[in-house]
C-alpha cells in the first residue's frame, strides 16, 4: 500500500466525477453479465419442465406431470434423507477437519506447518474417480489393505471398516473435501487480528476456549460460506455415489437426476423439476447466511488498526499437534499415493506381495504418454482452468464488493443471480448450456468457449461466496479512509480492497483452478474434438478399463500440479502483500 | 503494487491470446442428395465416393469404441485414403447418442458417423435422425447382423459371459448353466454390472415373461453386488472384491487371463450378445467419407483390424482371436429396435429387481 493521499483540494472534484459513473455502471454491466450466464441456463431449464420428453421427432407436449412426480414421488423420500445425511456429514466432518489444520497451520507455532500447504492440496488434485477408487482398496471388507494390515495386527476375525457404507462415503467425501475447508479457514485466520486471540489468553481463557469463543466465532461468515458450498457439493456430487454409493445400496438426489437424462427418452423435464427442489434448497441456504451475515461490521476483523498476525505458542503441543497434521497427511496423502503408485506398475490389480513384485511394469506410464491427444488435453485444461478461475474471481471481487459494500438497490439480485449456478448438477448445467448454444447464433458450441462459459457460470457461486466472506471481514473505514484521502472507487478497489483480499481470493483462485480440472459432468456433454480436456480423458481411461494407466496419469498430473501450486505459493508470497 | 497489476495484465493478456489460439470453426450442415449418395449402387459407387471424399477432405467419426481401439482403425483408414482427415468422438454409447440428437434438435450437424451399441444408434434411428445406406460389404453378413430397412450394419459383438477369480472360485466350483448362480453358494458373492438391461431384456424374450421373472427373482434374492463398469468389474474380480459375476464380456477377461491374471471365464448358455453397429446420420456434412469408412470397418480389412485389437468381429468370414470368443457355444443377439421399444418396461424392472434389491 504505496499510494499516498494526493493533495485534497484539487483531487476531489475529479474524483466525485469519476464515481458517479462507476458506482452506477459497474454494477449495471456486471449484472448484466451474471445475467446472461445463470439466467439463460435457468430459463431453458424452466422451460423444459413443462413438456414430455420428445420422441421419434414428434415435439413433447405441455405438461405439469414432472413437477407432480418430482414432488410429490414417495419413494423419494428416503433418497432425499440420504442426501442429505450425506451432504450434512460430509460437510461437518470436512469442516472440522480443515478449520483444525487451517488454525494449527495458520495461528499456531506447530512446526512443519509450512510443509502443509502444498501437501495438503494433493487430494484435490486427485481425480474423484482415482481418489475414490484408492480408498476402495483400503478400506473395502474384502480387499482393503488396511483392513487386512490392521486385522493382522490385532488379530481380529473380521474386518473392523466397511466402506461400503454411509459412513464410509461421507469419509471418503470429507476426506476428498477437507482440503477446501482448510483453504478457505487458513485465508480467513491469515487476515485476523490476533490481539483478540492474544486478549482471550490474557485474560485467562484457555486454548480450546480461545480457539471457539474467539477465532471461530469470529470467522462466522467465512464458516457458514464454506459450510453451505460444502452441503451444496455433497448434494451435488456424483463419483462417490456411482462407486461407492450404489454397491452400498445407499441412493442420492443426483442419481434420480441422473437416471432421468440417461435413460430413454431422456427425460429432462423430470430432472429439471428435481433440480428445482436444489434450487429451493439452495435459495434457502443463501437466504439464512443472508440472515446471519447482515450485520456484517460485527464480523469485520481487519480494520485500519495496524496489525502483524502473530502465532500462538503453543508450548510442548506443538508436537502433538505435528503429529497431527503427519497423520492427516498420512491418510489424506500417503495411503492413497501408495495404492496409486502400487497400482500405476502393475499389469493388474494385485495385493502386494512377493509374487506381485515380479510383475512390476512401467508400461502403464508409456501407454499414457503415447496417447494420442495427451498433450492437447493437458494444454486445454491447464488453460481452461486458469481462464475461468482469473475471471471468477475478478468478476466476483467486484459483484462481493457491491453486493456487501455498496447501497445499489436490488444488490441482494445480484447475490441470488451469482449464486443461481449451484442449483445446476453439472450434467444437468451441460444440457441447459447446449440448448443455449445450439438455440441462439453465438458459434461457440463444441469449442473450447463453451467449456469456459461452463466452468466460469457453474464457479461463480464458489468465487463469490469465498469474495464475500472475505470481504465481510474488511471493515469499511479503511475504504472511509481512502475516500477520504480523495482516491477515486477505482483506486480504492485496487489499492485497498484488493490487496486485502488477497489470501482469500488466492484460495478461491486455486479452488476454481482445481475444481475446474476436475469437471467432468458438464465437459463430458460439451466437449468436442479439438476440446479435448483432462477430466473427461481421465474418465474415458476409466470407462475403457485402463485403471493402471489411469493411476500412471493420475500420478503425473499430481506432480505437475503440486508444481504448479508451489509456484504460484512463491510468486503470491514474493508479489502479494506482505503480513 | 505497481509490478503486481503489470503482472496481472500480463497473465490476463496471455489468457486472451491462448484463447484465440484454441478457437475453432464449426462445421457446417449440407444439402439434400443425401439420400442419392446414400443408396447409389452404380458399378462407378467407389469412384464416386472417392471422388466426393477428395473434396470433403474431412471425416467425423461418433463411437463408443476405446480411443486406444478406434484411433488405430482409423489410422488405417487414413493411409488408404490420405486425402481425408478423420476425427474421433469418444464417449460412453448413451452420452454419443445424447449427443448426436441433442445436435440434431438444434440443427447442428457435426456427426458422419455413428458407431455403438445397436440401442444407441436405434435411438438416432428413431428420432429420425438415421438415413438408410446401401453398401456392398453387407451382402456378406447374416440376416440377424443387419437392419432390414438398410439403417445399420452390425460391426462387433460384446458376449456377456460368466467369469471368476481363480484364487477364489474353483473351477468344479464356477457357474455352468444359468440354475447355478442361483445356488445358496453364491449369496452376496456375484457382481452384476449396473446397466445391463439388455441381459435381462434378452433372457426375456429367450425364456418368456414367467421363467424369466422367476429367475430375476431368485437372483436378486441372492443379494448381488451392484457396480457400475464392465471392464471395472473385470479388474474387481481380478483383484478378489467381487468374486465371480455373469455380466463381463468375455474379451475383456481373455486379455486379463493373457496376462497372467487369476481370471477365467465360461459363457452361460445362450449367452447374451450385445451387437455394435454402424449407422449414418441423415445430415452428414461429409456423406461420401463416410460411407468410405462404412464400407471399411465392414470389410476383411476392417473386420481384422478389429480382431488385432482383441475384438469379436461381425463378419462371419473373419474368425475372432482366439476362435472360442464367439464359437463353440450359442449366444443370443437382441434386436435393437425391439429392445429400444421396450426399454422403459426392462429399466423398471431391472431398477427394481436388481439394483435395489438390497439386504
Amino acid at each position: 500500500m504505496n499510494g499516498t493521499a494526493p493533495a485534497t483540494v484539487r483531487v476531489l472534484r475529479p474524483s466525485l466525477r469519476a464515481r458517479l459513473p462507476v458506482q452506477l455502471l459497474l454494477p449495471a454491466g456486471i449484472a448484466a453479465i451474471v445475467a446472461y450466464l445463470t439466467l439463460l441456463p435457468l430459463i431453458f431449464l424452466l422451460y423444459g419442465t413443462f413438456f414430455t420428453p420428445t420422441v421419434g421427432g414428434q415435439a413433447g407436449t405441455f405438461t405439469l406431470q414432472n413437477y407432480l412426480r418430482a414432488y410429490t414421488d414417495r419413494s423419494a423420500l428416503p433418497i432425499m434423507a440420504n442426501s442429505f445425511v450425506f451432504a450434512v456429514g460430509t460437510m461437518v466432518v470436512s469442516l472440522v477437519i480443515g478449520t483444525m489444520l487451517a488454525w494449527i497451520t495458520e495461528r499456531t507455532n506447530t512446526p512443519l506447518r509450512g510443509l502443509f500447504f502444498a501437501v495438503s492440496l494433493v487430494p484435490l488434485i486427485i481425480p474423484g474417480i482415482l481418489f475414490t477408487l484408492s480408498w476402495i482398496f483400503l478400506l473395502s471388507p474384502r480387499i482393503g489393505l488396511l483392513n487386512l494390515w490392521i486385522m493382522r495386527l490385532l488379530g481380529l476375525s473380521a474386518p473392523p471398516f466397511d466402506i461400503y457404507s454411509i459412513g464410509g462415503m461421507i469419509w471418503v467425501e470429507a476426506l476428498h473435501w477437507s482440503p477446501i475447508a482448510y483453504l478457505m479457514m487458513s485465508a480467513a485466520f491469515r487476515s485476523m487480528d490476533p490481539s483478540l486471540e492474544e486478549a482471550a489468553l490474557m485474560s485467562g481463557s484457555g486454548l480450546a476456549g480461545t480457539f471457539y469463543h474467539v477465532t471461530l466465532k469470529l470467522n462466522v461468515p467465512t464458516l457458514l460460506g464454506a459450510s453451505l458450498l460444502l452441503f451444496l457439493r455433497g448434494l451435488e456430487t456424483f463419483e462417490v455415489p456411482a462407486i461407492i454409493g450404489l454397491p452400498a445400496g445407499i441412493h442420492v438426489f443426483t442419481s434420480r437426476i441422473y437416471l432421468a437424462i440417461k435413460s430413454y427418452p431422456s427425460d429432462f423435464g423430470l430432472a429439471g423439476s428435481y433440480s428445482t427442489i436444489l434450487l429451493v434448497m439452495t435459495l434457502t441456504g443463501i437466504f439464512l447466511y443472508g440472515r446471519i451475515t447482515r450485520e456484517a461490521s460485527r464480523f469485520a476483523t481487519i480494520t485500519g488498526k495496524g496489525f502483524r498476525p502473530h502465532v500462538i505458542d503453543l508450548g510442548i503441543w506443538k508436537y502433538t499437534m505435528a503429529t497431527l497434521i503427519v497423520g492427516y497427511l498420512a491418510v489424506m496423502v500417503v495411503l492413497p499415493m501408495f495404492v496409486l503408485v502400487w497400482n500405476s506398475v502393475l499389469p493388474f490389480y494385485q495385493r502386494p506381495s512377493v509374487q506381485a513384485l515380479s510383475m512390476l511394469t512401467i508400461d502403464n506410464y508409456t501407454f499414457v504418454l503415447k496417447l494420442p491427444k495427451t498433450t492437447r488435453a493437458v494444454i486445454n485444461s491447464v488453460g481452461l482452468s486458469m481462464g475461468s478461475a482469473t475471471i471468477v474471481m475478478v468478476m466476483t471481487s467486484v459483484i462481493a464488493w457491491i453486493t456487501v459494500r455498496s447501497r445499489v438497490p436490488g444488490r441482494w439480485l445480484l447475490d441470488n443471480l451469482t449464486s443461481l449456478p449451484l442449483i445446476f448438477p453439472g450434467i444437468v448445467m451441460g444440457v441447459a448450456l447446449i440448448w443455449v448454444y445450439l438455440t441462439l447464433p453465438i458459434p461457440i458450441y463444441g469449442t473450447i468457449w463453451i467449456l469456459l462459459v461452463a466452468y466460469v457460470t457453474r464457479y461463480l457461486p464458489y468465487g463469490m461466496r469465498t469474495s464475500s466472506a472475505a470481504l465481510l471481514q474488511v471493515h469499511r473505514e479503511l475504504e472511509e479512509a481512502a475516500e477520504t484521502s480523495g482516491a477515486s472507487w477505482g483506486r480504492t478497489f485496487r489499492s485497498i480492497i484488493l490487496p486485502l483480499l488477497q489470501p482469500a481470493l488466492l484460495a478461491g483462485w486455486i479452488y476454481v483452478v482445481i475444481v475446474s480440472i476436475r469437471e467432468l459432468s458438464s465437459s463430458i456433454l460439451l466437449w468436442g474434438p479439438g476440446a479435448e480436456v483432462l477430466s473427461v480423458y481421465i474418465f474415458d481411461l476409466w470407462q475403457t478399463g485402463h485403471p493402471q494407466e489411469l493411476s500412471a496419469l493420475g500420478l503425473m498430473l499430481v506432480g505437475f500440479l503440486l508444481v504448479l501450486a508451489m509456484v504460484l505459493r512463491a510468486l503470491s508470497q514474493r508479489y502479494g502483500v506482505q503480513h | 503494487m505497481r509490478i503486481g497489476r503489470l503482472k496481472i495484465w500480463t497473465a490476463a493478456a496471455l489468457v486472451l491470446v491462448w484463447a484465440l489460439v484454441a478457437v475453432q470453426a464449426g462445421a457446417t450442415p449440407v444439402g439434400s442428395s443425401m439420400a442419392a449418395i446414400a443408396m447409389y449402387k452404380g458399378a462407378d459407387r467407389q469412384a464416386r465416393l472417392e471422388a466426393g471424399a477428395r473434396q470433403e477432405g474431412a471425416l467425423m467419426i461418433y463411437t463408443s469404441m476405446d480411443l486406444e481401439e478406434s484411433q488405430p482403425i482409423l489410422e488405417v483408414f487414413m493411409k488408404k485414403y490420405p486425402y481425408i482427415r478423420g476425427e474421433v468422438y469418444r464417449a460412453p454409447g448413451e452420452d454419443v447418442a445424447q449427443k448426436l440428437i441433442t445436435e440434431y434438435r438444434g440443427r447442428k450437424y457435426l456427426a458422419d458417423v455413428f458407431e455403438g451399441t445397436g440401442i444407441d444408434v436405434a435411438k438416432m434411428i428413431k428420432e429420425t435422425y438415421g438415413q438408410a445406406f446401401f453398401t456392398p460389404r453387407a451382402g456378406a453378413y447374416p440376416r440377424q447382423a443387419k437392419d432390414p430397412k438398410g439403417f445399420w450394419v452390425a460391426t462387433r459383438y460384446n458376449i456377456l459371459v460368466a467369469a471368476w477369480n481363480t484364487n477364489v472360485v474353483s473351477d468344479a466350483d464356477s457357474p455352468r448353466t444359468y440354475e447355478d448362480l442361483l445356488n445358496p453358494r453364491w449369496r452376496g458373492r456375484i457382481g452384476i454390472e449396473a446397466t445391463d438391461q439388455v441381459w435381462l431384456g434378452t433372457l426375456l424374450e429367450l425364456w418368456g415373461e414367467a421363467k424369466a421373472m422367476e429367475f430375476f427373482r431368485q437372483l436378486s434374492a441372492q443379494q448381488p453386488l451392484i457396480r457400475t463398469g464392465h471392464t471395472l468389474l473385470a479388474e474387481l474380480i481380478v483383484a478378489g472384491e467381487v468374486p465371480m459375476s455373469p455380466t463381463i464380456y468375455n474379451h475383456r477377461s481373455e486379455r486379463l487371463k493373457s496376462r497372467r491374471a487369476p481370471i477365467d471365464w465360461r459363457p452361460l448358455q445362450p449367452a447374451v450378445a450385445i451387437p455394435h453397429v454402424i449407422g449414418l446420420p441423415n445430415r452428414a456434412p461429409h456423406p461420401h467419407a463416410a460411407l468410405l469408412f462404412i464400407d471399411f470397418l465392414l470389410s476383411r480389412e476392417g473386420q481384422q483390424e478389429l480382431v488385432k485389437l482383441g475384438r469379436i468381429p461381425a463378419y462371419p468370414l473373419v474368425n475372432a482371436v482366439p476362435a472360442y470368443l464367439n464359437q463353440g457355444f450359442s449366444y443370443k443377439v437382441i434386436d435393437p429396435s425391439t429392445f429400444l421399444d421396450k426399454y422403459q418396461r426392462y429399466d423398471a424392472l431391472w431398477q427394481d429387481m436388481i439394483i435395489r434389491a438390497r439386504r
